[in-house]
């Protein structure tokens, strides 16, 4: 096992309720807010490493006005293209290189568009469907009008021609999921739903309907890193993260991503136990997954080493189908498995899994980490 | 060999970008009063303009208002001979001003001054040099509400 | 048990004008990464991470990286990271490379330098995007008057002369001419030379838009020696730097006084008390020819105003006291994140013994890499390289 890297403080900001806000001047409250729970100072910070996409926030390199906001004025930077997970990865792989000694993690996925569009998932989804053809290649799949969301249509069709799940069981999930989440502190969609609505709502590809797809909704989350040493003079350490894995899935012209969509995860997952020293995920009590859609939810659990049936120690709040804040997707999950080994209580060691990827091209291409997290 | 193709690619994303509290009451200042807005740090009492709802060295909320006067020194200016797609017509002089009261360099145009004569204009405006805003006649709550800032003898 | 990172090898490939170019972006990198590897000794499915550079709203696609790693033929599941940093994109990449090698994410990363700058049609437009929004974008700046401010302010403070700027850039691109990698490698006629950009800036004086790619590999310095095909070059110190991001919160002009404070940081991670004395060979950040005496200046290399005497005196030189640039620098060659990443290429070049085209500096054991870039310089990125024995 490695040294663990301390989770000093997480806090957030996201949905509808932040009309309005610039972004640097968000992500100057909420990087402050995550300092004080760590009980450091915007100059303890040694680094600063954002997770940001900068056609959302609708400039060339967009962390040019972040990174000051983050704590990054005068120190080192750098950016992530990609889910908040892996700028944690980012930092606490500087951290044990002694790059740092505190860094702060900061995912901005404020999409620059009209606010009441913003609000809405759906006219949301409209944005972000945009950009993902803009990711996918300009002279093959672009042309052709690929996104994330049809890339992820394609998988759950592929899914039911298969006879793995029936689109009806795709629709009891997600209004289990989202109905769980409902009444949950951070969630987006915030009204229960029964199975009927989610096959009677807007369908983007057959089989796919709005309901099923991740709940799309703006946010910032800032996590404050520190080293095993730096972290005993701060206020304290909310979590641990232990160990953690990578891997990147394949690509559009791949065999395999339609069958095996959550290989990638399963290679993440393998190492991130490894070196956290689980054996067996049964030692698990929290786990937060990012499935994209119902169809997912298996394949995913299964990489984890679930039985991908239902397990209730899974996104107890709902997951990405109750709340999806772009990149800042990564790190939502951490605090929630944060808040979840908190609430747990103390006496003896817990531990908690974090499974994350993007959805800039739906499974194609993501790259998937999981963090194994320790109750502090 | 095979030939060699080129394909045209083109972005098309309409934006709408929040300026957040402190750009918009600079940006309102500047439109309705033609007044300057600035923020001072309670910590390290630096001003900024534009104004910042922090000051990013101290990493503290700033919200002490102050107004500055529309002259300032210029520190180094360049004068663009070409224009870029979208940009401003050639030639046009870009200046960093350390505005009087403040402690930043404010960028903005300098005009009032032939700038066709390069060498001239060069001298002109070498470091040192005073100027003052010169506000536009329609103000839309944008930076070119000033129009640009002119060498003041 | 942390280990060193260290440099195992470096893939160039010839550069020319996007107009010039057939290879398309992936193909660029394909060869750029193929050479990479066959230098290290490595084999493809060997490598266990793979960071990429890229610039969105520079090139045709968004996160570009995603759609150049799959065709890179690495084993499957290879972790992917994407840095943009804008114009330290490159040193980023490599930074974070460092970092994972170090703290024991990956033994041997790939660092992907694409050619990100060939795809526009208007580059200075698209750079225009990157200032600030609302304050400075509307002014109509873009990178070559954020060049143009800086070097007026120097030449202003200290009263330089028109014509050591011009040496400055005669110099990098005699350096060019001798590197097979290079993309401007002959003199502008001087008629065309003198064409006025943005003063003091004129066109032989700023950086053409090249189409090309890097790639560099680096692993723990255990797996250097043991793959045994070059000497090992250790990454002895990295590091990156943050301005403000409106140009106002500046104070100066004639410095990137930022830069000054990484390189003291960096000195002192790598135990340099005289940079000037103890580093034998740099590649520098300069795409606008006069940024170099700046830059100088704020890596320590002498006192405020005295730049000027370098370059007059050949201390530049590869028979220098203090070669800089040698590879004729971005100057020269300016592919966007692949010229980021070269300065690292071709100082671990030097440090192996091995820089191409007569330039190799007698001794080398140290040198220093720099990139820096954002809207007026806001980030810069410095890393030095030590040949251990």
């Amino acid at each position: 096992m490695t040294e663990r890297i301390a989770i000093a403080g997480v806090a957030a900001a996201y949905g509808r309720d932040h009309p309005a806000p610039k972004a640097d001047e968000v992500v100057f409250q909420v990087c402050s807010a995550a300092l004080r729970q760590a009980g450091l100072r915007g100059q303890d910070v040694d680094q600063a490493m954002l997770s940001s996409l900068d056609l959302y926030d609708g400039r060339a390199i967009s962390n040019g006005l972040l990174v000051p906001a983050a704590g990054g004025y005068l120190k080192d930077e750098s950016r992530i293209e990609g889910d908040s997970s892996l700028a944690v990865v980012a930092a606490a792989a500087n951290i044990r290189a002694r790059q740092a000694e505190v860094a702060m993690v900061v995912a901005v996925s404020l999409p620059e568009i009209d606010h009441e569009q913003a609000a809405d998932a759906a006219e949301l989804r409209r944005f972000t469907e945009t950009i993902s053809n803009y990711t996918f290649d300009a002279h093959h799949a672009r042309p052709l009008g690929m996104s994330a969301g049809v890339a992820l249509a394609l998988h759950s069709a592929h899914t039911i021609d298969r006879g793995e799940m029936t689109r009806e069981e795709m629709a009891r999930r997600a209004a289990a999921d989202i109905s769980r989440g409902a009444k949950t502190a951070w969630s987006d969609r915030r009204t229960e739903v029964t199975p009927e609505e989610v096959l009677a709502a807007p369908g983007l590809a057959w089989p796919v309907t709005e309901l099923m797809l991740p709940g799309e909704c703006p946010g910032v989350v800032a996590i404050v890193l520190a080293s095993e040493a730096r972290v005993r003079r701060a206020k304290g350490t909310r979590a641990w993260i232990r160990g953690w894995g990578t891997a990147t899935g394949r690509h559009l012209a791949a065999p395999g991503w339609l069958a095996d969509p959550a290989d990638a995860t399963r290679a993440a997952a393998t190492k991130a136990y490894a070196r956290s020293g689980i054996a067996d995920p049964a030692e698990l009590e929290v786990i937060e997954t990012t499935a994209l859609t119902p169809a997912l939810q298996p394949p995913v659990e299964r990489a984890l080493g679930l039985d991908g049936d239902g397990d209730p120690r899974v996104n107890r709040t709902g997951g990405a189908t109750s709340s999806y804040p772009g990149l800042a997707n990564g790190a939502l999950r951490v605090l929630k498995a944060v808040d979840a080994l908190e609430n747990l209580g103390s006496g003896g060691p817990a531990l908690a899994a974090v499974h994350a990827t993007d959805n800039l091209m739906g499974p194609i291409s993501a790259t998937s980490a999981v963090l194994v997290l320790e109750r502090a | 060999m095979t030939e060699s193709l080129v394909h045209s690619v083109n972005w098309n994303i309409d934006y709408k970008v929040n300026l957040g509290r402190a750009w918009s009451r600079f940006l309102v200042s500047l439109r309705d009063d033609r007044v300057i807005l600035g923020t001072t740090c309670g910590s390290c009492d630096k001003t900024y303009v534009p104004p910042q709802a922090y000051c990013e060295a101290c990493y503290e909320p700033m919200d002490a208002w102050v107004e500055v006067p529309p002259t300032g020194t210029l520190e180094a200016a360049t004068i663009a001979q070409h224009a870029f797609q979208g940009g401003p017509p050639a030639p046009y002089a870009i200046g960093a001003i350390a505005l009087d009261g403040t402690d930043t360099l404010f960028i903005h145009l300098i005009s009032g001054i032939d700038l066709s004569d390069q060498e001239n204009a060069r001298t002109l405006l070498r470091r040192g040099t005073r100027v003052r805003a010169v506000w536009s006649q329609e103000r839309t709550g944008s930076i070119r509400d000033i129009d640009h800032f002119a060498p003041v003898g | 048990m942390r280990n060193h990172a260290a440099v195992a090898g470096v893939g160039l490939t010839a550069t020319t004008s996007p107009g010039r170019q057939t290879a398309s972006k992936t193909e660029l990198c394909q060869e750029a990464v193929d050479r990479a590897l066959a230098h290290s000794g490595l084999r493809r499915a060997e490598i266990d991470a793979v960071v990429v550079g890229n610039i969105d709203g520079f090139e045709a696609t968004s996160t570009a990286g995603r759609t150049i790693v799959p065709a890179l033929g690495l084993a499957p599941g290879t972790s992917v990271y994407i840095v943009n940093t804008g114009g330290t994109t490159g040193g980023g990449v490599f930074n974070l490379a460092a970092s994972l090698v170090r703290g024991g994410e990956a033994e041997r990363v790939l660092c992907v330098g694409p050619s990100t700058f060939d795809g526009p049609v208007d580059l200075q437009a698209v750079i225009n995007t990157a200032l600030p929004v609302a304050m400075e974008q509307p002014l109509g700046i873009d990178g070559v008057h954020v060049g143009g401010m800086f070097a007026a302010a120097y030449q202003s403070r200290y009263g330089v002369a028109d014509e050591v700027l011009e040496l400055c850039a005669a110099q990098q691109r005699e350096h060019a001419a001798k590197n097979p990698y290079a993309h401007i490698r002959k003199p502008l006629p001087p008629e065309t030379a003198a064409t006025p950009i943005t003063t003091p800036l004129t066109l032989g004086m700023v950086c053409p838009v090249s189409s090309g790619a890097t790639a560099v590999v680096v692993t723990t310095e255990t797996i250097a020696r043991r793959l045994d095909r070059n000497p090992v070059v250790r990454i002895a110190a990295y590091g990156s730097v943050a301005d403000t991001h409106l140009g106002t919160g500046r104070h100066d002009f004639s410095s990137c006084e930022v830069l000054a404070l990484l390189a003291d940081r960096i000195y002192k991670d790598a135990g340099i008390m005289d940079p000037r004395r103890e580093l034998d060979v740099l590649e520098i950040f300069s795409p606008y020819a006069p940024m170099q005496l700046i830059l100088l200046e704020d890596l320590g290399m002498c006192g405020r105003g005295e730049a000027p005497h370098l370059v007059r005196d050949g201390s530049l030189h590869v028979d220098g006291d203090l070669p800089t640039n040698l590879s004729g620098g971005p100057h020269s060659t300016n592919p966007g994140v692949a010229a980021q990443l070269a300065p690292v290429a071709y100082i671990a070049l030097q440090l192996m013994g091995q820089a191409a085209g007569g330039v190799q500096v007698a001794e080398a054991r140290r040198g220093l890499a720099h990139s820096t870039g954002s809207a007026w310089w806001q980030f810069h990125t410095l890393a030095i390289l030590e040949k251990t024995e």
